[in-house]
């Protein structure tokens, strides 16, 4: 583990300190000028520690601890609110991050064995599932799910599965080419985003008993042991970085962007329609193909205001980088077009430009959706007349 | 999978459609024009700032949140919810952690509060931003605008900031 130098003194100069606190700090004790100095200091290192931002300049220990509690906290709240794939793959991805040879089991093209990865030479094995939370009405049919679905998985570690509810073993092939030869899991992990019964637990752990006893132990030990993991758990585990909650926000950010997207109405597009009107009319053999590009445009046109909107509430910083991108975006664009002989081949690249601009700003943190981004800022341009079409030897469409 | 520029090119490509492209047409946001993020100022401070003096005067940091919520006012719920948890200090993190990094993280703002020190519009006065009461740049700006019946939504959305309890440690940071 690092260590982390300290080139200060133990105490921070007086000198440093508010004028506020120094007027008013004569008392001894737990509110003394000294006792908040010595918690001062130690919560610089905390933040050191933690990696947690504070954005005041005067913070006690305990604002501190609840800013700490907020990282952890948001990042619980963040991997409960995730399902399916996206869940497993933020679960994979904070357990790459802090376990040391952590090994994800790709699902195709032959299946995962009931494993989504393993860590310690094949020693621990995790197990993941992210049911959607709003499909369950009442807390005890998501219990049976969870418990249900972890049966499953443990029935393919162990190679049982039941021929009219009698248990019998069978084989997993595929487990021959998972784990490390002569390697055996001594641990499993369970990891699922919702954790707030302990209904699941018995008879998950009641069942691991079971399956052990009937089972032939190919794959996993006689003393292998399982343990349930939920959101809060598994923030918990390790601490949680800004990069940690900025990744998994990152996923629930696309959802809102989604949200938001679909509660927009673009008001009167009609220079978007009277273009499009005017490419059926030049067109009118391929209607069917223009009226599936015009959603298309008008779904991604959404997608990119909804983008814009979110960075201008929450990040002026990376909204001001995507108004500049944008101009990048149309300069490129025009430059291209206006310069070609072929117009039309150019403007096929317009998505490929404005991903590549957008990329430079954004991909590191919103690669996924900037497909759908670029061709919004495409239709945006023919929405707002920046990029058109005239009919042949008549006049511009605006 | 032929992305949707290219399906346009495709079907334009086959006919003597002529292409025209004006970049001059591609209208900034708001938020980065310099008249209105002035007018936003002045709207604050007429609205919410106290004359003392030869001045009439606004904390930096409630100028800060006013303005960021006034050219937002559909951000005016996420306030009034992290008012109302105020007290409990790990609800009020979690319900207003967006809102802090949006309004603390306005470097637009910043660049408007130095242009106008600059130009003598503005002092900055110890955590306070002070306007004299006899210059008429920002207030004729807000006059303007309230006689011409401009900028309305944005003059609403102060005057209901005016109404919630809005405190030092929530503007602070935290």
């Amino acid at each position: 583990m690092a260590k982390i130098a300290r080139s200060r003194p133990a105490y921070p100069r007086r000198s440093r300190m508010p004028a506020r606190s120094a007027r008013t700090s004569t008392r001894s004790g737990p509110n003394s000028f000294a006792h908040k100095c010595i918690h001062r200091n130690r919560l610089g290192t905390l933040r050191l520690l933690a990696g947690v931002r504070i954005c005041g300049t005067d913070c006690t220990l305990f604002e501190a601890l609840s800013a700490l509690m907020s990282n952890v906290d948001a990042y619980a709240t963040t991997l409960a609110s995730l399902t399916g794939n996206a869940f497993q793959a933020e679960v994979c991805a904070r357990l790459q991050s802090v376990v040391l040879g952590f090994q994800t089991i790709p699902s195709k093209p032959h299946g995962d064995a009931g494993l989504d990865g393993f860590s310690h030479e094949g020693a621990r094995g995790y197990c993941c599932y992210g049911p959607e939370l709003k499909t369950y009405r009442q807390a005890r049919s998501l219990e049976k799910a969870i418990v249900d679905k972890f049966k499953s998985d443990l029935r393919r570690l162990l190679e049982l599965e039941f021929k009219k509810t009698i248990l019998t073993c069978c084989e997993n092939h595929e487990m021959a080419t998972i784990l490390p030869v002569g390697k055996k899991l001594m641990h499993v992990d369970l990891v699922v985003n919702w954790f707030e019964s302990h209904r699941v637990v018995g008879p998950i752990h009641t069942a691991f008993l079971e399956y052990k006893q009937s089972s032939k132990l190919r794959y996993v030990d006689a003393n292998a042991t399982v343990a349930i993991i939920g959101p809060t758990e598994l923030a918990n585990r390790w601490s949680v970085d800004e990069l940690t909650l900025v990744r998994a926000q990152q996923k629930i950010f696309y959802q809102s962007v989604q949200d938001t997207a679909k509660t927009l109405v673009i008001e009167s597009p009609k220079t978007f329609d009277e273009k499009m009107t005017l490419l059926k009319d030049i067109r009118p053999d391929q209607l069917q193909a223009i009226n599936s590009l015009v959603d298309q445009f008008l779904y991604k046109w959404r997608m990119s205001l909804a983008f814009d909107i979110k960075l201008n509430e929450t990040m002026p910083g990376l909204h001001q980088a995507l108004e500049a991108s944008r101009s990048r975006i149309v300069t490129r664009i025009a430059a291209l077009m206006l310069a070609s002989l072929a117009p039309w081949t150019e403007l096929g690249k317009a998505e490929e430009i404005a991903r590549a601009v957008l990329d430079a700003e954004f991909g590191s943190t919103y690669g996924s959706m900037m497909d759908d981004i670029a061709a919004g800022e495409v239709a945006r341009l023919i929405g707002e007349c920046s990029v058109g079409w005239s009919r042949p030897g008549g006049m511009n469409a605006n | 999978m032929p992305t949707e520029s290219q399906i346009l090119s495709e079907l334009l490509a086959g006919t003597s459609a002529a292409p025209y492209v004006h970049p001059e047409r591609i209208a900034p946001s708001t938020v980065y024009d310099l008249q209105y993020r002035m007018f936003v100022v002045a709207a604050c401070l007429r609205v919410s700032g106290k004359v003392e003096g030869a001045f009439r005067k606004i904390s930096a940091n409630k100028l800060r949140l006013l303005q960021f919520v006034a050219m937002r006012p559909w951000l005016l719920d996420v306030v009034r919810e992290w008012s109302a948890s105020r007290k409990d200090r790990q609800r009020s993190l979690q319900s207003s952690q967006s809102l802090r990094r949006g309004f603390l993280s306005d470097g637009m703002h910043d660049n408007i509060i130095d242009y106008l020190v600059a130009t003598g519009c503005l002092f900055k006065q110890k955590g306070q931003i002070a306007e004299p009461i006899s210059s008429v740049i920002l207030s004729g700006l807000f006059d303007t605008s309230e006689k011409d019946g401009l900028f309305t939504t944005e003059t609403d959305a102060i005057r209901e900031l005016n109404e919630i309890v809005i405190t030092n440690d929530m503007l602070e940071g935290w």
